[in-house]
């Protein structure tokens, strides 16, 4: 019975937490997270999407710390971003509640529920280190720098 | 000895009804299976965008060059959009708005997409998908770029439009790049492109 209390309040804990600096999981969680794909040359596309208890502006922070991080990935020491993209996209989550009995847990559907989950699109060009850096170019250390700590 | 050959009809009944319980499985896990995203369901209807007026420059000039960012569909996961889906969808849809270069006209202008991202949620009676494309249209003469934009469209599917959840995320999929191209489409009538 404890061990059913404790799932249900990590359920409940897991639900009204923002999305944090995860990298989106194809199998448990396809559309929450960071995802990045390689455009051709040093082009990529690095976007974010977030649950509904997710700011904008963390989406931005985030998907800027990936960008960063994908630079340093790729021996880059600045990115310049060729486009940017934020909205708020509408979404329809469906509400489950968790039902224990004696030797069975199961979730039972209860209604769906319209919400607004932000996403945030790069599309950047990873400097490479011996290349010189364009004036518009962004510093990937400081932007890991800033927002590292907090994005873990 | 009776009493055991009952016992084994029995047996063997059970072993049918057991049999006949995991083809039904098998089958409804077949029919269940992913299948990708089909390029004549993503191409735009007529009435979706205005089509290319005859004395623009853009009329039947553009050729799809490259298509990037698609993946292909896992019959064990969800339905996906593949490069080659996106690229026929993408030349229909010119086609269709007498965008396309034809064999017997010289191509001025190339189409070069990009599939972002596309999210598609899963376990909900109702879906709403979202794309996101990068269109980008250039000049074959000069590379001069007309359009570098990256593009959203979205869509909704509900149990109304079909009760296999696969089907349903399918059919959702398509709407939304359909949805997509069209507002592309749209935005080409409203481009500067006069000395090109």
């Amino acid at each position: 019975m404890r061990t059913a209390t404790l799932l249900f309040l990590a359920f409940l804990t897991g639900c009204a937490t923002p999305t944090g600096y995860v990298k989106s999981d194809p199998a448990w969680s396809p559309n929450y997270g960071y995802r990045d794909k390689p455009m051709g040359g040093n082009e990529f596309s690095v976007s974010f999407t977030g649950n509904r208890h997710t700011g904008a502006q963390r989406a931005a922070e985030i998907v800027l710390l990936r960008a960063a991080r994908l630079t340093r990935e790729q021996g880059g020491t600045h990115f310049v971003i060729l486009k940017e993209k934020a909205r708020a996209m509408e979404a329809v989550q469906l509400t489950t509640l968790p039902v224990v009995g004696a030797g069975f847990a199961a979730f039972v559907p209860v209604r769906e529920q319209a919400a607004l989950e932000p996403t945030a699109i790069l599309l950047i060009q990873v400097v490479p280190g011996q290349k010189p850096v364009p004036p518009e170019a962004v510093d990937a250390q400081s932007v890991i720098d800033r927002l590292g700590a907090r994005y873990r | 000895m009776h009493n055991s050959c009952g016992e084994k009809d029995r047996m063997w009944s059970v072993a049918r009804i057991i049999r006949f319980i995991f083809a039904l499985a098998a089958a409804a896990l077949l029919a269940s299976c992913a299948t990708g995203a089909a390029p004549s369901r993503m191409v735009p209807n007529a009435m979706d965008a205005p089509r290319a007026d005859a004395a623009s420059p853009l009329y039947q000039r553009i050729v799809v060059t490259q298509v990037g960012g698609g993946e292909e569909t896992n019959p064990l996961m969800v339905s996906k959009v593949g490069n080659r889906e996106l690229a026929d969808a993408l030349r229909g849809a010119l086609e269709r708005f007498d965008y396309l270069a034809g064999p017997d006209r010289r191509a001025d202008f190339a189409l070069e997409a990009f599939l972002v991202d596309l999210k598609q949620p899963q376990g909900a009676y109702t879906l709403i998908v979202d794309s996101h494309i990068r269109y980008k249209l250039l000049s074959i003469k000069d590379r001069s770029v007309l359009l570098d934009d990256v593009i959203t469209g979205s869509a909704k599917g509900t149990l109304n439009d079909a009760l296999v959840g696969s089907t349903r995320l399918r059919m959702t999929t398509e709407a939304s790049i359909r949805a997509n191209i069209a507002e592309f489409l749209s935005r080409l009538p409203r481009l500067e492109i006069s000395g090109k």
